[in-house]
């Protein structure tokens, strides 16, 4: 196979790349590596309470792990799908998980006590913080079915397949966790 | 669940999702990637043992090719050279004498 430069291998799609990844080219990992690692990050940020260290240590984890299984990755399926599975499945391995979740809603809890008079830019954190705050109060399973749906924007059938559930299962938890996240929003207005 | 009542929920709640992605965006953005080598970590853990390996059996092999020195006298072997030299000892060697000096030295 060819090799490509890397302004050619960033035009390739996710399925292409994995192909060269299997054949043991580093320049397409790179590749690959540079389109998902921030948001990857992100989604561990939040799926690990905000724990900014450990969701970067979940990157590089996961893709070691994405090298080494790279001979298992089958082209039909969709790559996002894919590595979100694994993702997934890294923070379900997370032991501490729980307790740092817990221990980020008290803090912002406290840190909501001490607010003091809000400007509009303050406000608006305010706001975000109320949000990030109502996501991560809500029951295990919901939140990780809203924030693969709403956040990473993978299908419904997506996050079936990743979480193990029934497509009806997901839809009902995610009308329940929008459900949850608007009220709590709402009273706060 | 129906269909229907997941879509009018998410219809109802557009603003709320709008900010969501927006909070999306902000967290994504507090990432460092880092460098992320496996493949060079994968190298430099099959090459160790295997440069190890190669370098002693070439060792080895060197060592088992190199010519050994005949124990048999020879005209440029210590025991000529003895003839020579003796006379830094003021007196000649018997035969089958060794200068043992001279030994260390070649």
């Amino acid at each position: 196979m060819k090799r490509l430069t890397a302004n050619a291998l960033s035009a390739l799609t996710d399925a292409e790349l994995m192909q060269r990844i299997g054949r043991g080219e580093h320049a397409a990992f790179d590749t690959l590596y540079n389109r998902y690692a921030r948001r990857l990050g992100g989604f561990f940020l939040r799926m690990l309470a905000y724990d900014t260290a450990k969701a970067e240590d979940m990157v590089q984890e996961l893709f070691v792990r994405v090298w080494t299984y790279r001979k298992e990755y089958r082209s039909d399926q969709p790559f996002a799908s894919w590595l979100y599975a694994m993702a997934y499945n890294l923070c379900k391995n997370e032991y501490r998980h729980e307790t740092i979740r817990q221990a980020y809603v008290e803090e912002l809890l406290q840190r909501e006590e001490a607010t003091h008079e809000p400007t509009e830019a303050m406000e608006r954190d305010e706001q975000r913080q109320r949000l990030r705050q109502a996501v991560q109060s809500l029951p295990t399973a919901q939140r990780d079915a809203f924030l693969l749906h709403y956040d990473e924007e993978l299908t419904i059938p997506e996050v079936a397949h990743i979480v193990g559930c029934p497509e009806g299962t997901v839809k009902s938890r995610l009308y329940v966790a929008l459900e949850s996240v608007k009220r709590m929003m709402n009273e706060y207005k | 669940m129906n269909d229907n009542e997941l879509k009018k929920m998410e219809q109802e709640s557009a603003e709320l999702l709008y900010l969501l992605r927006e909070v999306r965006d902000e967290d994504n953005a507090t990432i460092t990637p880092r460098q992320c080598k496996p493949h060079v970590q994968k190298m430099r853990r099959t090459i160790s043992p295997y440069w190890l390996v190669a370098a002693s059996v070439l060792g080895f092999v060197l060592g088992m090719a190199m010519p050994r020195q005949s124990a048999t006298p020879t005209d440029d072997s210590p025991y000529t050279l003895l003839a020579d030299t003796s006379y830094t000892t003021g007196r000649s060697l018997a035969a089958g004498d060794v200068n043992f000096a001279l030994l260390v030295v070649n």
